[in-house]
C-alpha cells in the first residue's frame, strides 16, 4: 500500500521532497494521476508505513500538502481524511 | 543440435539472436535457452510468426525451446517488439537523456520534472527499447540518484539502460554505476542512425 501526496503548488512539492529526504523518508516523485487533478502535476509517492511521520510533519507545518490518497497496485485513489 | 544459450540476456536480445539463427543458411534444428518470461513469450511469438515448429519446456526456472524447420520459413520484417502483459518495449525507439534536469530554466524544477518523467515511463505501456544517458544524465544511473528504483524496474522489463563511459569517467562515477551498462559513442551513433531517437 502506498500514499500519494498532492500539492497546491510545485514549490510546495519541491519543498516537501527536500524535507522528506532530510527526515530519511523515502519519497518518489511522480506525475499526479489524471483522475485526481489537472492542476499542479507533481506528486510524491511514499510508503503507507511512513504515513504517520508525514502527518506529523504536516502538523508541525514543515510541509504543505493539498491532499493525501491511499492507493495500491490497482491505482484506485482513496482520499485520506 | 545447435544450442543458443541466452541465459543472462534480457528481451529482446534472445529474440534477435534467435532470428539471426533461423534466418541463417543452415538452420534446421535449434535449442534455445532463456531465463526470463519476457524472453520466453517473445521468442515463442517470433517462432510462431516465422513459421518454425517448436516445443517449450520449463525446468528450474529456465525455458528450453526446441525449434525445428517444418515447411517454408516466413521472413519476419516488422521490428522486434518485446511485450509482456501490459508492457510493450519498442526496440525501434531510443531515448537519449543528456541532462539530469528536464528542460531549460530553474534547476530544482528541472530535476523534479526529470524524476516525474522517468517515473511515468515505468507506468506508460509503450517503452523505448533503449535509454542512453550522457553528460550530466549519468547522474541518474549512478549512486545518489533518486530514480534508481524506476530505472531498475525498466531494466527488468527489458529496456536497455546505457550510460556514456566518457561521461562516467569525467564525473568520477565509473565505480558508482548502479543500473545498466557502459556504452561508447559508436554505439550511441549506431542507435541514433538505426532507430527513432528522441533527445531529452
Amino acid at each position: 500500500m502506498n500514499v500519494l501526496i498532492t500539492f497546491d503548488s510545485t514549490n510546495f512539492a519541491i519543498q516537501c521532497e527536500a524535507v522528506l529526504k532530510q527526515q530519511g523518508i523515502k519519497g518518489n516523485i511522480m506525475p499526479t494521476p489524471r483522475e485526481i487533478t489537472k492542476s499542479c502535476g507533481i506528486s510524491i509517492k511514499i510508503f503507507h508505513d511512513d504515513l504517520e511521520k508525514v502527518k506529523e510533519l504536516i502538523k508541525e507545518g514543515k510541509i504543505k500538502v493539498k491532499r493525501l490518497y491511499k492507493f495500491d497496485e490497482n491505482k484506485i485513489f482513496e482520499p485520506i481524511e | 543440435m545447435k544450442v543458443l544459450d541466452c541465459r543472462g540476456l534480457t528481451c529482446p536480445k534472445p529474440v534477435i539472436l534467435t532470428k539471426k539463427e533461423v534466418e541463417g543458411q543452415d538452420f534446421d534444428e535449434l535449442q534455445i535457452i532463456v531465463d526470463n518470461k519476457a524472453s520466453k513469450e517473445n521468442v515463442a511469438k517470433y517462432l510462431k510468426s516465422a513459421n518454425v515448429a517448436f516445443d517449450v519446456e520449463e525446468k528450474d526456472g529456465l525455458y528450453y525451446f526446441y525449434a525445428k524447420k517444418d515447411g517454408d520459413l516466413k521472413k519476419v520484417e516488422e521490428p522486434i517488439v518485446c511485450s509482456i502483459s501490459n508492457a510493450e518495449i519498442d526496440t525501434s525507439l531510443t531515448y537519449i537523456i543528456s541532462t539530469d534536469k528536464m528542460g531549460l530554466g530553474d534547476d530544482k524544477l528541472g530535476s523534479m520534472l526529470m524524476k516525474s518523467f522517468i517515473y511515468s515511463l515505468t507506468e506508460i505501456s509503450q517503452k523505448p527499447g533503449t535509454i542512453i544517458f550522457l553528460n550530466s544524465g549519468v547522474f541518474l544511473t549512478t549512486e545518489g540518484s533518486d530514480v534508481l528504483d524506476s530505472l531498475k524496474k525498466l531494466e527488468e522489463l527489458g529496456v536497455e539502460i546505457l550510460s556514456c563511459g566518457t561521461c562516467l569517467d569525467f564525473y568520477n562515477l565509473k565505480e558508482k554505476l548502479v543500473v545498466g551498462t557502459v556504452t561508447n559513442m559508436y554505439t550511441i551513433v549506431e542507435k541514433m542512425n538505426s532507430t527513432k531517437t528522441i533527445k531529452i
